[in-house]
């Protein structure tokens, strides 16, 4: 059984009058471990399925498997529990709270857990080995761009989530900088950590075991680019 | 980092708002408690105002024999035709009778006072001295039927005597009342059976009523008295707080519409800004959704924030009915004010944490339900 399952997802969006097909039976196998670029031209639908994939937004029809479960047959509070634990989000505007420092923004979803946990040592190595060491106190606005991608990286890996989910994490990063996000996703995956990327870049593919294509909500074209390490 | 740091790192950051929501909570609390505060002060002088009067029905006899009145008091004897002595005890009978609070029978009898000429009252001490709060007495109340209090007057007047002799018995003054201005200051007040029983008199002088209360219906009471025996007369005293009285019940009229006015205008603000700060907070929703918090804990993120937001109201709401009602109180010359009352405190604490409760629910609930879907297509 592969790790995720994608079914026949469908999913329509309403604007205006107008109905618009943004994924039209979408179906997909992911293994464990793999890295996934989606990649497509702006509205293809590339962020609705990665927000279904991290079950933020529920198809109109379809299944979507991770792990065994069955992420729609799940309630709203067992969905951000399976967030919480399975899931790491980097976005493109990184979505780090200002009034929190790095530290704290790194700490977010500790708050979260039921239990009580105090990961304070591993958020300070995460920033350390994202190359965010002395930053630990500073704010959102005091840091660059690709600082601050790191941060919200450095947050998506402090509950030690299995899947990475990133929204066109180099966006808004220079090509330099673009590049040593990718590098750490790249390790990230080198570790074990299932990532899926959306990119309208395909110099992205050069990082990625695996490519999906979207087209106007449907899928052209699944392409194995390399091994997983 | 726990969930209070997060709550009040919230505030800080939007901070402007958040002060603009205390005040405007602090305003509601303020002004209603404050408001209450000076009704309560007003009605409380006017209460005060009719226990240091003291009586406000007197009754009299229906026919007062030429001559048989002493500064406007009238006088009893054994020829005078006085008030029935069950008189007292069928005014306890009335329909109004709650509202009573004093009846004080009197005699007066003018005689021979250490052979000179003064006036004896027969009194009951325990009801006259709870109707006459305003008697300064250098002395001691008396403590038998022999003891006796005297008007200032008639004791300069008597060479400042230790004791009287009256009908050839002997009385300890044991208190002499400070002048009044009335006849009181040339009267000699004894036990009222004692005086009856000296002189043989078998009725009432007059009688005095008090009823202590602001709002007792006094036309009525004196109304149900009359009806208890046609020979008397029943005599409600002049109103001379009427305009007091009216000021209370304009102001009581005034305070529900200016509680109500606020009331709503603190709804109003709280639901409008509380929605402002929910609607900037939607991305900041979206990221707590994705990073796995779930309903309960966002809706205690929100609610942690109101409660504090609402303490803090109360905290400025307190020191706003402070200044409200002491400046009522100046304005409206209320002498005897109170300018806090945990008693108001309380109710204007458990109204704004309701008021916050109900309030807040709505938003808080809103937030915590919004589709992720929905933020999702915004930003």
């Amino acid at each position: 059984m592969a790790f995720i399952e994608v079914e026949r997802v469908n999913k329509k969006y309403l604007k205006g009058k107008t109905e618009t097909n943004v994924l039209k039976d979408v179906s997909f196998n992911l293994g464990k471990g793999e890295f996934w670029v989606v990649a497509g031209p702006s509205g293809s639908g590339k962020s609705t399925l990665l927000s279904i994939l991290g079950s933020l937004n529920e198809p109109d029809s379809g299944k979507v498997t991770v792990d065994g479960f069955d992420l729609f047959g799940l309630n709203h509070d067992e969905r951000a529990l399976f967030r919480l634990n399975y899931l790491g989000f980097v976005f493109q505007n990184f979505h780090l709270l200002p009034y929190l420092t790095a530290l704290e923004n790194v700490l977010l979803p500790t708050i979260a857990s039921v239990q009580k946990i105090n990961k304070k040592e591993e958020a300070i190595n995460l920033l350390k080995m994202l190359g965010l060491n002395g930053k630990e106190d500073k704010y959102p606005k005091e840091l660059s761009g690709g600082e601050q991608e790191r941060v919200a990286i450095a947050r998506a890996l402090i509950m030690e989530p299995e899947i990475i989910l990133a929204d066109e994490p180099t966006g808004n990063l220079d090509s330099k900088t673009g590049e040593e996000v990718l590098n750490i996703f790249s390790e990230l995956n080198r570790q074990g950590k299932t990532i899926i990327m959306v990119t309208h870049n395909l110099a992205h593919l050069n990082y990625a075991t695996h490519a999906l294509f979207l087209k106007d909500g449907e899928v052209q074209e699944i392409k194995t680019l390399r091994e997983v390490n | 980092m726990s969930i209070w740091s997060v709550v009040y790192r919230q505030m800080k950051e939007k901070r402007a708002k958040v002060v603009l929501m205390v005040l405007s909570v602090a305003i509601t609390i303020g002004g209603i408690s404050g408001v209450l505060l000076t009704t309560f002060n007003l009605q409380k002088e006017v209460a005060d105002y009719y226990d240091k009067i003291g009586a406000n029905i007197v009754i009299v006899p229906q026919e007062l024999t030429k001559g048989s009145a002493f500064d406007g008091v009238p006088f009893t004897g054994q020829k005078q035709l006085g008030i029935a002595i069950t008189l007292p005890q069928k005014i306890k009978t009335i329909k109004n009778k709650e509202s009573i609070s004093i009846i004080s029978p009197k005699v007066v009898v003018p005689t021979k006072i250490n052979n000179q000429d003064g006036v004896v009252l027969g009194v009951i001490f325990s009801e006259e001295l709870r109707a006459k709060k305003w008697w300064q007495i250098i002395g001691r109340k008396p403590q038998n039927s022999e003891e006796g209090l005297i008007g200032e007057n008639l004791y300069e007047k008597l060479g400042k005597p230790q004791k009287v002799k009256i009908n050839g018995k002997d009385f300890v003054i044991s208190g002499v009342i400070k002048k009044t201005g009335s006849f009181e200051d040339n009267s000699l007040f004894l036990d009222l059976n004692t005086v009856r029983s000296m002189f043989k008199i078998n009725s009432y002088s007059f009688i005095e009523v008090s009823a202590l209360c602001s709002t007792c219906p006094i036309p009525e009471i004196v109304r149900q008295i009359k009806g208890l025996d046609p020979n008397i007369k029943v005599l409600a005293m002049a109103d001379a707080i009427y305009d007091r009285k009216l000021l209370v019940e304009n102001f009581n009229e005034f305070g529900k519409q200016m509680a109500f006015g606020l009331l709503a205008l603190g709804i109003g603000n709280f639901l409008l800004i509380a929605f402002s700060l929910f609607k900037e907070r939607e991305k900041e929703l979206l990221i707590f959704r994705t990073l796995g918090f779930n309903k309960l804990k966002i809706f205690n993120l929100y609610s942690l924030e109101i409660l504090a937001e609402i303490l803090a109201s109360e905290i400025f709401g307190s020191i706003l009915t402070l200044i409200l009602s002491f400046a009522l109180a100046k304005m409206l010359g209320i002498t005897e004010a109170y300018f806090f009352s945990w008693q108001y405190q309380a109710y204007a604490l458990l109204g704004g944490l309701i008021l916050g409760g109900v309030v807040s629910i709505i938003p808080v609930i809103k937030v915590s339900r919004l589709n992720e879907q929905e933020i999702l297509r915004e930003y």
